[in-house]
């Protein structure tokens, strides 16, 4: 199918709701995570976005966006 | 929470595989490897972007900043010793006029130096904000748009309403010119003004403009924005210290 359109792509082929639904938002040290669960393994979830003030936050590779986060729970319920 | 404790913890997975998963999401993402470290910060920066969220929740595809993550993260700047300076920067639409006014007097009532920075766009109820800091620099190429505020849905109680939207309107003004060198009749002629927006009265000020007219302090980009911070951080280091050694001198 060949769509001639002036429309963008994403206004006539929204995302699914379902696909945001997915995404949680953890607090971690400096600030907040929001991290969706990966597609292929159930322990682990994906950054999708760092909330933060503190600009050292982006710098941190292991919470970069598309890094992963093995799920780690301890008694209190913290990741 | 309760989900994720559901899925039982399995930290013994295949490690080796998770790295190498991990390093090709991150060319995926970034397009780099390595991100570079650096030194613990002493100046905070907080984003503005997308909408700005009231009291209604947007839609999952819209961007916004919603208030319940800045103001808290103002509080934890303004408490935290170790952040001398705040740098905001803007890139943003507008959106809710309660909630973009309440982070504007959340950065204005700050006792920390702060610097907002306009990138892109600062429109509408990003105006407030923009002029609510120290000292405010826009790129050159950056937009703001002044119009009056507006309010969509049911309305009942035509005059009434009309009222409240004045005060409303008046509470922007009033904070604008407060908080900037721009006087309240030149404001008023450019939200008011004819002609330059399409289906719509107001003003869409570009970066040098909005230095002639006294809303924004100068034109400049991150490198200028941070050097202005760093010098306002000196500044009040050197008061402090002025003031502490007045009142050792009155104590003794």
């Amino acid at each position: 199918m060949i769509l001639y359109t002036t429309q963008p792509q994403e206004l006539i082929f929204p995302t699914d709701d379902k696909e945001f639904e997915k995404q949680q938002t953890i607090p971690f040290g400096d600030g907040h995570l929001v991290v969706e669960p990966d597609s292929e393994s159930l322990d682990q979830y994906r950054v999708v976005r760092v909330i933060s003030s503190n600009p050292n936050a982006y710098m941190d590779e292991s919470l970069a966006p598309g890094a992963t986060l093995s799920v780690r729970v301890d008694l209190e319920g913290n990741l | 929470m309760s989900d994720r404790q559901e899925t039982a913890p399995n930290q013994d997975g295949n490690k080796q595989n998770d790295k190498s998963d991990g390093i090709l999401n991150k060319i995926q993402q970034l397009g780099q490897t390595n991100v570079p470290q650096m030194e613990q910060s002493n100046l905070h920066c907080i984003t503005i972007i997308g909408q700005i969220e009231g009291h209604t929740q947007l839609p999952p595809q819209n961007k916004t900043t919603k208030y319940e993550h800045i103001i808290p993260q103002l509080v934890a700047a303004e408490q935290n010793p170790k952040v001398e300076g705040l740098m905001i920067i803007l890139n943003t639409v507008g959106g809710d006029v309660e909630a973009g006014l309440a982070i504007s007097e959340m950065i204005s009532s700050l006792s920390k130096p702060t610097v907002t920075l306009v990138l892109g766009g600062g429109h509408s109820i990003g105006v407030p904000i923009a002029t609510s800091s120290d000292y405010s620099y826009i790129a050159e190429t950056a937009t703001m748009t002044i119009h009056p505020i507006r309010l969509t849905g049911l309305v009942i109680g035509v005059p009434q309403t009309f009222e409240y939207m004045d005060k409303m309107q008046d509470r922007v003004i009033q904070f604008v010119t407060r908080h900037s060198t721009v006087e309240e009749e030149k404001f008023k002629e450019l939200m008011f003004s004819k002609g330059n927006l399409t289906r719509d009265i107001g003003t869409n000020v570009v970066g040098d403009d909005a230095v002639k007219y006294g809303i924004i302090n100068e034109v400049g980009g991150i490198g200028s924005a941070i050097k202005k911070l760093n010098e306002m951080i000196e500044e009040r280091k050197e008061q402090n210290g002025d003031d502490q050694s007045g009142s050792e001198g009155v104590i003794q």
